[in-house]
């Protein structure tokens, strides 16, 4: 890749209204965008789903428009590993999930609707297993569902054929709510593996790790707390596979930590702060990502700026 | 030319705009057009005044609506007039946190009376 990025394609859907967040399907065939105008948008390459640079760019088009569901922003949204579920995070407080109907991406139905934030609702992580959602938001807590038939199905794995032959079902009920950030929750998101750890980072400066005891489900604790932003951290991105934590913040600073094991559940285990870089951005960072296969990061900025790096 | 944007604003306490009450003066605007920064410092009427956040929300609104997309606009309280002048900045200054205040129907109400 080296010095030369070259924009494929400018994509409208949201008329002149922000676009607060935008998730790739894990399959790579489509993408979702949503934000002020209380849209979610779906796009793909109607003539090649999954090939984002086409000869004929307006072959990106929008193939569904998720609405009518939120009465505000929504603020992100994000895909099930299987790609046919979106969940969706708004101001309004609420989480909605939507499903591909027979897997017609052009087609979309709402299955579940989850309450119970006080207010707005910022971000969400579905777990690898999709058996759990995490979301969090102003009201300074972070809220567990858990989608009660894949739980039902872990429960049982030894019992009688019946309970396989449940329908699957989109019933959520809130199984934890974690507290110990003081002020807003940014951004959170599971361990691409394991679900039982999630990451959270707040405009209380801080990151906080927590984690699932082994011997309690649905029992949540902190297990460790990450300080050294001066203000709001923004966003943070993980790389398992290099031991790797990077997040980035309204100080301007990115930093990067390291776990001195290798074991993120080993509540002895220690977070390092290895670098800091303090002059990519001068205005507040907003969004961090790593690109693992490539080794790659890139980040947002509030200077209208978005840098890529590379990790060596 | 900001200060003719913010100076009609009303005080959401007092009938008179905040220019009559000295809380926003065009000594305390810094423009640097080259760099799309703009950075109001405005000072309010008494310093534990309980209404300085909306104060600051207002005049960021005013001058979202009236400027060009590409500045940068900072709403700061003047250094020393609020006791609680860092978490009052850190607030009007996270955008996530004004979009959602703006969006709000009520304190939309509120901020449209001024």
């Amino acid at each position: 890749m080296a010095n030369n990025l070259q924009r494929i394609v400018s994509l409208s859907g949201h008329e002149d209204d922000r676009i607060w967040h935008i998730s790739w399907s894990h399959n790579g065939k489509y993408l979702a965008s949503c934000g002020e105008d209380k849209n979610i948008l779906i796009w793909t390459n109607i003539n090649e789903p999954g090939n984002w640079d086409p000869i004929n760019p307006s072959d990106i088009t929008i193939i569904s428009k998720l609405n009518e569901a939120q009465t505000r922003t929504i603020r992100s949204c994000e895909w099930s590993s299987d790609s046919k579920l979106i969940a969706s995070a708004s101001f309004d407080g609420i989480v909605i999930i939507w499903e591909t109907i027979n897997n017609n991406y052009n087609n979309w139905e709402q299955v579940a609707s989850l309450e119970g934030h006080e207010n707005e609702v910022k971000s969400l992580s579905w777990s690898y297993d999709n058996r759990l959602i995490a979301t969090c938001g102003r009201d300074k807590k972070i809220w567990i569902w858990e989608n009660i038939y894949l739980a039902n199905q872990v429960n049982n794995q030894s019992l009688s054929s019946y309970f396989s032959k449940q329908q699957p079902s989109y019933e959520y009920e809130c199984v934890a709510t974690l507290e110990g950030h003081t002020q807003d929750i940014k951004y959170i998101t599971f361990h691409n593996q394991l679900n039982t750890l999630l990451f959270s980072c707040s405009y209380d400066d801080t990151i906080r790790i927590w984690q699932e005891d082994p011997d309690e489900r649905n029992e949540w604790s902190c297990i460790s707390i990450l300080q050294g932003h001066t203000s709001t951290v923004w966003q943070l991105s993980i790389n398992y596979q290099s031991n790797l934590l990077i997040s980035c913040s309204d100080d301007k600073n990115l930093i990067i930590w390291m776990n001195n094991s290798n074991d993120w559940t080993d509540s002895d285990s220690n977070w390092l702060i290895v670098s800091k870089a303090t002059n990519l951005h001068k205005f507040p960072i907003y969004s961090i990502d790593i690109s693992k296969d490539y080794g790659y990061i890139a980040t947002g900025g509030g200077d209208n700026t978005i840098i890529i790096g590379e990790t060596k | 030319e900001i200060f003719e944007y913010i100076r009609n604003i009303n005080d959401p306490e007092h009938p008179l705009t905040l220019e009559a009450l000295n809380v926003v003066n065009v000594d305390n605007i810094t423009v640097d057009d080259a760099n799309n920064t703009v950075i109001v410092k405005f000072t309010p009427t008494i310093p534990h005044c309980s209404m300085a956040t909306l104060i600051g929300l207002c005049i960021r609104i005013k001058l979202l609506r009236s400027l060009a997309n590409r500045f940068k606009i900072t709403v700061l309280i003047y250094p020393g007039s609020h006791q609680s002048e860092l978490a009052i900045n850190k607030q009007l200054n996270d955008k996530e946190r004004v979009a959602a205040a703006i969006e709000n129907n009520h304190l939309y109400e509120v901020v449209n009376k001024c």
